[in-house]
Formats: C-alpha cells, sequence, structure tokens
C-alpha cells in the first residue's frame, strides 16, 4: 500500500488531477453549462476524505479513494464533479438545520443526493453507468447504521440492486413511484422533508446508533452536503477552503509535462562608446515556465465574443501580410486562359507525330509565403505597471491576451510561430521562456504555460533578439519574423547608460536583417515609443486601443 | 429541330425536405419577385443549401451551385476557352450559364472565394444585371430569371466578404433550429424514433456550448443528421456520435474527452 501522505504521492495525484481539470471543467459545460471551479484540496484535510462544495467551487481531493489505477481515478473524478454540478444545478438549498434532528439531516441529504442524480440521469442517462458501480454495498455487508445507508443509497441510484431489509424497501418504494425507478413519487423538497423524518424515525425504533461526528455521506464521490444548509457555519467552510501556503507550494512543485531541460546560448553584445561588439557577452537561457495550479486553462482563452471577431480580424490581417507573395502563372492541363505560344507549340508537335505537350493553359497562382514568427514576450518587471487609465489589468495581462490572440490567428492563418517570454538579471542571466516552440500545436498545455508567467527582473532586448533571430534562421520558411511584445524600454541591472542597451538593441535588428529575420516592435501603450523607434525604425507600433491590433500586426509583418 | 435546355442537369426533380422556422421562405420569395440578390448566413451545417435548394423548387428555377474555395478563380465562374481538335471553344462557366438561361446561381461558402474572383458579379447583383465577358469581348444581358445566392459563414471559414461585396445583397439569417424542429429533422432525414433524436439534438446543443470554448462551432444539424444515419445503419449510439461528432469536431485531447464523456452521458 502507497503511503498516503508521502510527499511523492501527493505530488503525483495533484498532477493527476491537473491533468484532468481541464477535460472535466469542459465536460460539465457540455452537460449541464455550469463551469463550478474545480479546487485542488490540500493534503491536510485528506484525513476528512470527502470532495465537497462551496460557493468558490468544487473541492476535490488530491488523491481519489480506492482507485487502483489511473483510469479508475479518473472515473471517481468524473463521478464525483458529476455528482456537484448536479447539486449546483438541481438543488436548491431550501433547508435549515435549526429544527431539524441531526438523523433526519443525513437521511435529507441521501434522498436529496438520490434526487438530484435521478434527474440528471433522466436527462443523461448514461451518467448511471458512471455512478451506480462505485456503490459496491451489499446486503452481506451488515445492518448497522452506516451500512444501511449505504445500502438505501445504492437501492436508489441502482435499479438492478435488490435489497431484502425491509427498511431499504420502505425507502425505495416510498422515493420512486414505480418498481424500475423512474418515476420519482417525491417532487418537492417538503415531501423530500417528511420522508427523510419518517426514515429516521423508523431507525429510531430500531435502536441504530447514530453519531453524527462520524457520519458522512457515501459512497466516496459523494459531497458532504454541507451546501445543502443555510448555513450559519458557511463563512468557516469558506475559510477552509482557502488554499494554505504549503499547498501553494505543493501546486508550485508540480512540474510541467516537458522534461525540465535547459539549454543555453552565448551572443555577443554591441558596445556603443568604442564602437564595437564583445564577443559572447550574453547568456542566454531557454526554460520551460511551470503551469501553476490553479484553474483550468482553456486553449481558446478567447471567451469574450469580442475577442472571437477580433481573432478573426488578426487572421485575416495575418492572411494579408502573406499574400504579398509573388504571383506565378503556372502551366496546366486546365485552366483560366490558353498560352496560344504553348497551343502552337503543341499542335506542331502533334502534326509532325511527336508527343505534344498538353500542358497549354495557364492559371495564376499566388506562392503562398511560409512565414515563421517568433513572438517575443516582455515578461521584466516594468510589464507589472496597470494598462492605460486606471486599467484593471497590467501591461503583462493584456499581452498575454494579445499573445494568445495571436497564437490562434496565427494557427488558423498557417503561420509557423513560436512563442517565448523573456527577462534578465545581469549578462550572464538572460531567461526564455519557451511558452510554444514552432513544431506544438497551440493547446492548453501552451496556454497553461502562457498564464503561468509573470513579470520579473529586467529587460536585455539586444540579446533576446540575437537569439530568436538565430531561433528562425533554423526554421524553414520564406519569410522570417520577430515581433517583439512590450515597452522596448531595455534595462538591466549591470548596465548605468541608459543608451547603451538601446543601442545594442539597433545593432542586434540590424543584424538580423542582414540575415533575413525581420524584427518588429508592438507597443501597448504609448510610453518607450521613442527607444522603440530608436532600436526598430520604422516597424514600430503603439495601440491606443485593442481595435486597432489588426491594423498594426498587419503593417508590423508586412513583407 | 430539337431543343436542348442548357439546364436540363441543374433542374430539381423531387421537392428537398425543409422545414422553415420563420418567414424565412415568404421573404426569399419577396425578394425573387424583385430579383435581388440574396445573402445566406449562418454557421456550418445549419441548412442553408438545403433551404435554397428548397426554394429553387418552390419557385420551379434550376439551381446552379458553386461551391466556393481560395482556389476559385473567376474563369471558374464565368467561363474559359478551350482547345478543341485545333479549334477554340467557349466554355461557359456556371455563373454565366445561370445568367444566360435563366436560373438561380448559388455561390456556397462565397468567404472562401478571393476577393479578385467576388468582384466579377458585382455587375450582376445591381440594376445593370449584366455579366461582361471580356476573355470572349462579351456582355451578357442576365436572363430575366436570373437571380444570384450566396452563402456566408460568418463563425467559421476564412475570409471576410468585403463591404462592397456585401452592401449588395439582402440577407437572411439562419441558425441551428430549435430542439424541436431539430428533432423532427433527424426523424424525418434518417428515420430514427423520437427518443433517440431527443438524445442526439440534446448532445448537439450541448456541444455548441462549447463554441468559443476551445471548439470554433458546436456540432452542426447535418453532423447529427450523420449520427442519425449511423444509428439507422446498425451502430450503437455512442460509437455513432464518436465518429460522427466528436472526431470531425476536435483534435485537442482534452476536448475529445470532454466530448467522449458527454456522448456516454448521454445514451
Amino acid at each position: 500500500m502507497t503511503p498516503l501522505f508521502s510527499e511523492a504521492t501527493t505530488e503525483s495525484d495533484a498532477r493527476q488531477l491537473a491533468a484532468l481539470r481541464l477535460p472535466l471543467g469542459a465536460w460539465l459545460r457540455l452537460l449541464w453549462n455550469v463551469t463550478p471551479p474545480l479546487l485542488h484540496r490540500r493534503a491536510a484535510e485528506l484525513g476528512e476524505g470527502a470532495p465537497f462544495l462551496t460557493e468558490s467551487g468544487v473541492h476535490l481531493p488530491p488523491a481519489p479513494f480506492a482507485c487502483g489505477d489511473a483510469a479508475a481515478a479518473s472515473q471517481w473524478y468524473s463521478a464525483a464533479a458529476a455528482h456537484a454540478a448536479a447539486h449546483i444545478v438541481f438543488s436548491r438549498r431550501v433547508f435549515a438545520r435549526e429544527g431539524t434532528a441531526p438523523i433526519t439531516q443525513a437521511l435529507l441529504g441521501l434522498l436529496e443526493d438520490a434526487r438530484v442524480e435521478a434527474l440528471a440521469c433522466r436527462e443523461l442517462p448514461g451518467l448511471r453507468r458512471l455512478w451506480a458501480p462505485l456503490h459496491t454495498v451489499r446486503p452481506e455487508d451488515g445492518d448497522d447504521f452506516e451500512t444501511l445507508m449505504l445500502r438505501l443509497a445504492r437501492a436508489l441510484v441502482d435499479p438492478a440492486y435488490d435489497d431484502p431489509h425491509p427498511w431499504v424497501r420502505k425507502g425505495r418504494a416510498r422515493f420512486y413511484l414505480d418498481s424500475r425507478g423512474e418515476v420519482m413519487a417525491q417532487a418537492r423538497p417538503a415531501a423530500l422533508r417528511e420522508l427523510a423524518s419518517a426514515l429516521g424515525h423508523d431507525l429510531g425504533q430500531m435502536r441504530m446508533a447514530f453519531n453524527p461526528r462520524t457520519y458522512r455521506p457515501g459512497p466516496s464521490y459523494r459531497d458532504d452536503n454541507r451546501w445543502l444548509w443555510h448555513a450559519e457555519s458557511d463563512a468557516a467552510s469558506s475559510d477552509r477552503s482557502k488554499p494554505s501556503p504549503a499547498a501553494a507550494r505543493v501546486a508550485e512543485s508540480m512540474s510541467s509535462p516537458m522534461p525540465p531541460e535547459s539549454m543555453q546560448w552565448r551572443y555577443p553584445e554591441w558596445d556603443r562608446l568604442p564602437a564595437r561588439l564583445r564577443p559572447d557577452w550574453c547568456t542566454v537561457r531557454e526554460q520551460w515556465p511551470t503551469p501553476a495550479a490553479r484553474g483550468p486553462v482553456a486553449p481558446g482563452a478567447t471567451d469574450v465574443p469580442e475577442d472571437r471577431a477580433m481573432q478573426r480580424r488578426l487572421t485575416l490581417a495575418m492572411r494579408k501580410a502573406a499574400a504579398g507573395g509573388r504571383p506565378s502563372f503556372r502551366r496546366e492541363r486546365e485552366g483560366d486562359e490558353i498560352v496560344l505560344d504553348e497551343a502552337v507549340r503543341a499542335m506542331l508537335s502533334a502534326r509532325s507525330g511527336n508527343a505534344a505537350n498538353e500542358r497549354i493553359y495557364r492559371r495564376l497562382l499566388r506562392a503562398p509565403e511560409r512565414i515563421a514568427l517568433m513572438l517575443l514576450i516582455d515578461s521584466s518587471a516594468s510589464s507589472a505597471r496597470p494598462h492605460g487609465l486606471g486599467g484593471r489589468s497590467t501591461q503583462f495581462q493584456m499581452q498575454q491576451r494579445v499573445g494568445t490572440l495571436i497564437a490562434h490567428a496565427a494557427a488558423d492563418a498557417g503561420w509557423s510561430l513560436a512563442i517565448q517570454a523573456f527577462d534578465s538579471d545581469g549578462r550572464h542571466g538572460v531567461n526564455h521562456w519557451r511558452v510554444k516552440d514552432f513544431n506544438a500545436p497551440w493547446g492548453s498545455d501552451s496556454a497553461a504555460r502562457l498564464a503561468a508567467l509573470c513579470s520579473t527582473r529586467s529587460t536585455r532586448i539586444g540579446a533576446a533578439l540575437r537569439h530568436a533571430a538565430h531561433m528562425l534562421t533554423n526554421q524553414p520558411a520564406t519569410r522570417r519574423h520577430v515581433l517583439l511584445l512590450g515597452d522596448c524600454e531595455p534595462h538591466d541591472v549591470d548596465i548605468h547608460d541608459p543608451r547603451y542597451l538601446i543601442e545594442d538593441a539597433r545593432h542586434a535588428v540590424q543584424t538580423a536583417r542582414l540575415v533575413g529575420v525581420r524584427c518588429a516592435g508592438l507597443l501597448l501603450d504609448a510610453q518607450g515609443t521613442v527607444a522603440a523607434r530608436r532600436i526598430f525604425g520604422g516597424r514600430t507600433a503603439a495601440l491606443p486601443a485593442m481595435s486597432m491590433l489588426p491594423h498594426a500586426l498587419g503593417r508590423l509583418l508586412a513583407d | 429541330m430539337t431543343l436542348v435546355d442548357p439546364l436540363e442537369a441543374w433542374r430539381i426533380a423531387a421537392e428537398p425536405y425543409y422545414r422553415a422556422t420563420g418567414d424565412e421562405c415568404a421573404m426569399f420569395e419577396a425578394a425573387y419577385a424583385g430579383r435581388l440578390p440574396v445573402l445566406l448566413k449562418g454557421p456550418t451545417g445549419c441548412g442553408k443549401t438545403r433551404f435554397i435548394e428548397h426554394m429553387a423548387w418552390r419557385l420551379g428555377r434550376p439551381l446552379v451551385t458553386v461551391a466556393c474555395n481560395e482556389d476559385t478563380s473567376a474563369g471558374d465562374l464565368v467561363g474559359r476557352w478551350l482547345l478543341e481538335g485545333g479549334e477554340t471553344r467557349w466554355q461557359d462557366g456556371p455563373l454565366t450559364l445561370a445568367a444566360r438561361h435563366g436560373a438561380l446561381c448559388y455561390l456556397d461558402e462565397v468567404g472562401e472565394a478571393r476577393a479578385d474572383t467576388t468582384v466579377v458579379i458585382h455587375p450582376l447583383t445591381d440594376t445593370r444585371r449584366m455579366l461582361p465577358l471580356e476573355r470572349r469581348n462579351e456582355l451578357v444581358r442576365a436572363h430575366p430569371d436570373f437571380a444570384l445566392v450566396v452563402s456566408y459563414n460568418p463563425g467559421g471559414g476564412n475570409g471576410l466578404l468585403k463591404a462592397s461585396t456585401r452592401q449588395r445583397f439582402c440577407g437572411l439569417e439562419f441558425d441551428y433550429p430549435d430542439a424541436e424542429d431539430e428533432a423532427q429533422i433527424l426523424m424525418h432525414e434518417s428515420g430514427i424514433g423520437i427518443e433517440l433524436a431527443s438524445a442526439l439534438v440534446g448532445l448537439g446543443r450541448r456541444s455548441r456550448r462549447l463554441a468559443g470554448h476551445g471548439l470554433d462551432e458546436g456540432a452542426s444539424t447535418r453532423m447529427l443528421v450523420r449520427a442519425a444515419a449511423l444509428v439507422r445503419a446498425g451502430a450503437s449510439p455512442i460509437a455513432a456520435c464518436r465518429m460522427a461528432l466528436v472526431a470531425p469536431l476536435t483534435d485537442d485531447a482534452a476536448l475529445r474527452d470532454a466530448l467522449v464523456a458527454a456522448v456516454d452521458a448521454s445514451f
């Protein structure tokens, strides 16, 4: 048996839950159009064990109960999430704890569980195959209070289960009108309450021992029903749901799905006063950002309708920028026009008994440009300032949003795109955070890596541009672009001359141009425009408003 | 002398099934009475093409359909010179054929065609109603029965229509039918029972919730009809939905898992 509390188990289980979060979230939206946050319960609460539901979301334990393999664990998580979501959709929270005997509370919870599951199964019959197998209690397991409750729970959800106990039979007979368990008798919550109190009374007659402190509803996938009650204890429970620092550390230590490899490159730097290159002056290190275990990150982070419209406009702008390719007339067997010279030649060779060339038509084709684009996102500390006047989001959040939009648009427009964020800490500490590689698709994992970035340290633009240009020259493409997204104001801890890094970046842009890589700077506000113009020349754009993005991008990435 | 009807192949013999969801049939007839060009807007697979087939049948006009793609050239629409036995012969393209002899011309997904291609329809869509064939040095005056219809999917696809093109058209907006109508369509098209039809429709509507949340568009009515046809041919509903809905909708592993689980939950 694996030790429950060992660090390794917790971490690998946490990773499993993190991997399930996105499919589970999308699944609940598919089923009932609800999107409760799926939260990761901290290990300290493992002893208590059950999933639970609060205003802040569905809290799932990091390790599922008694699940041997990964398939069973994902089954268990699905069952728990679907049950909790069924509460959100069908439960009305009309019960008050005051004046309700603890045993009635327990029974009411059990009946409400069965009611929401029955309603869910009426709409989605396949859910019964998910829940019923998790009810494994049998009549031989005994007839103490807890087992009887489990037996009743099973009798209410599993039509194939036949329980001989008269109390279980009575519960089932009064819950459903028909023997197949398709028509519920207790439509109203008040009627459910009457049934609960009647069943509780019977249990009292049977002198069953009931301990409200240790009782929790079963089977394990069901939440503890604290959500059902008008709770004076809501404050307490919401307090408990806050992740502890320890849990946050566990989340941070979760490794990314990629190996944590880190690769280094050395680049020269331009020193403006002696006007010469210092060879091998900067060290660039590529790393994978570690996705944090916060909420699910959908690859389509473009939830907002205006973002979808924006994305289409961006795709169009990028298509247009790529369509500048030279038109070529190709000879074809079929086409728009007959090429007279070819036709005459074909007839001549046919009449002189030779094989005729049949390609006598021509068709206008624009050879499509294959464009490789490296999107460099400035993740230095200066990007943490607020965006715009009184803006609620930071520069960096806007950069992430623009990055997501460009990623989607590039995929639609058929561009080969890589995304890296960069920051620096002295000339040997230039970090490139790989969000998306050229040959990788944009998906949930790259979106998670983009979301995991944070703004910190300094901006050494020259080294970043040299590295981007170097990576681009290895890409098969007919055109190569670097787009820098940020405030374009270079700055680093070991440089005090304000013009030094600007001139170095300018030099990097010019040397990149020599090997066919075009660099452009996109600023999200007007700050830093002067430096950006010095670095990128005409390929600079400052966005006064998001709506200008497609136009600006089209201009920056034009041939 | 026998008269050959050049549009014979394009005539619609039997009534195509179409379930109206509003006044679109009456509005289309009104537009046709004035020979106004019509733009059909709507998500893919919601019944735009079926609607125009139905209307062509109702109006008794042949329907010349062109599916546009990004390689569709102006020559593909208006026609071209061919070489035959040492002689050149002009062959009308579908648009010219319809304009000359009086058919409805339907350009499907016109937004996909290149901008220089869509410009050739301009002279046909205003009061001039004519089609200049510059390669043949001919001016074709549109037949009195001719009308132009184009379709366009604002949600997906590549292109957006230029304003100068859009503004020449009246528009009819389409969307996926209501649940009841959609179930009726499924039952009629594939002959399945009402229970399966409602389950499929429910699944289709669920999948549309993911539009914009990872999917470009949800499952279309056409996909649901396909799933129903697979069930009719003996497949289990779950296998049919995986084949007809899940596989075509997404390549993203997480979304596929979610869709598969939703299919499992639905039957």
